[in-house]
């Protein structure tokens, strides 16, 4: 097989802390900045430059709420990132063998 | 990428949906608390009617609920906050769960105080209720069990209907222990052996 047989992947998501991201919000209607960063195992400043891509690209959406004093970011997956997560993993089945 | 870099991948989307459904996993909490008031309640109900205390009963069945519904805020506010996240099955099973807590206040407590029908017809009715609950709550996170006490409740409710008024409450402790006791130590089971698992 030849790589031209392969379809591209999509680049925002082809990065390890976007894809795990992006894996977690795929199975949960919104996920706390603790729950993705514990998930996730990266520190506070990596996530939030991750986070901001995806939201630019409008996969995600980003909202920042209060909790008492503490500063609450929830985010969540958008449809154009459900779509692109779908086409990510059909094309993640292309470079995989079959049976494997 | 080669098909050694598409297997890690596809690793680390396992993981991620690893970590979720451990995180969203419940500890059976609800269910057995729910269901030792529910037996306390029944429990009053039958020592007040041997007390003849009979003007007391309507405060037994406000009292143990109305703990059950603290309990079930303050439960599942601090559930939200450890988790740091929420499912889709979760808001579903939330909403079902406020729900038929209005429709029990209702069928319970309102209908028959306007004397709407009589006391004896609410165990029927919650027993209908607590199985359209149960029932849903199984199909929505495909538990079979669930659904299994689901269609029991549906037929004690149905039984009910050839028991003397007088010995209805009764019918609700197998239900009880059907409808919450067994699926709470369940849970609690699988929840532990998964926490040990980690």
């Amino acid at each position: 097989m030849t790589a031209e047989k392969f379809e591209p992947l999509d680049p925002l998501i082809h990065s390890q802390v976007r894809l795990a991201v992006m894996s977690i919000l795929m199975s949960v209607k919104q996920a706390e900045f603790n729950f993705l960063k514990k998930a996730t195992e990266t520190t506070d400043g990596n996530l939030s430059t991750h986070l901001s891509k995806l939201e630019e690209a409008g996969y995600i959406s980003v909202r920042k709420r209060f909790r008492g004093k503490k500063p609450l970011t929830i985010c969540s997956l958008n449809e154009k990132g459900r779509a692109a997560f779908e086409r990510y993993l059909k094309a993640l089945e292309g470079y995989l063998r079959p049976g494997k | 990428m080669n098909e050694l870099e598409a297997k890690e991948e596809i690793r680390i989307i396992r993981e991620m949906l690893e970590k979720t459904r451990r995180s969203a996993a419940d500890s059976g909490t609800f269910f057995l608390v729910w269901g030792f008031l529910l037996i306390l309640a029944v429990v009053g109900n039958y020592a007040l009617a041997l007390a003849e205390r009979y003007s007391w009963i309507w405060f037994n069945w406000i009292l143990f609920p109305v703990i059950g519904v603290v309990f079930s805020c303050v439960y599942w506010g601090r559930r939200e906050r450890k988790s740091g996240m929420k499912t889709y099955a979760s808001t579903a099973a939330g909403y079902l769960g406020i729900g038929c807590g209005v429709a029990f206040f209702f069928l319970g407590i309102v209908f028959p105080a306007f004397r709407v029908y009589s006391w004896g017809v609410i165990g029927l009715l919650i027993s209908a209720v607590w199985g359209t609950y149960l029932f849903t709550v199984g199909g929505i996170f495909d538990w079979g069990l669930l659904k299994w006490c689901g269609a029991i409740s549906w037929a004690v409710a149905l039984g009910m209907v050839f028991i003397d008024e007088k010995y209805r409450g009764l019918a609700f402790i197998p239900l009880i222990l059907i409808g919450c006791i067994i699926p709470g130590f369940i849970m609690r089971s699988q929840y532990r052996r998964e926490r040990l698992a980690q």
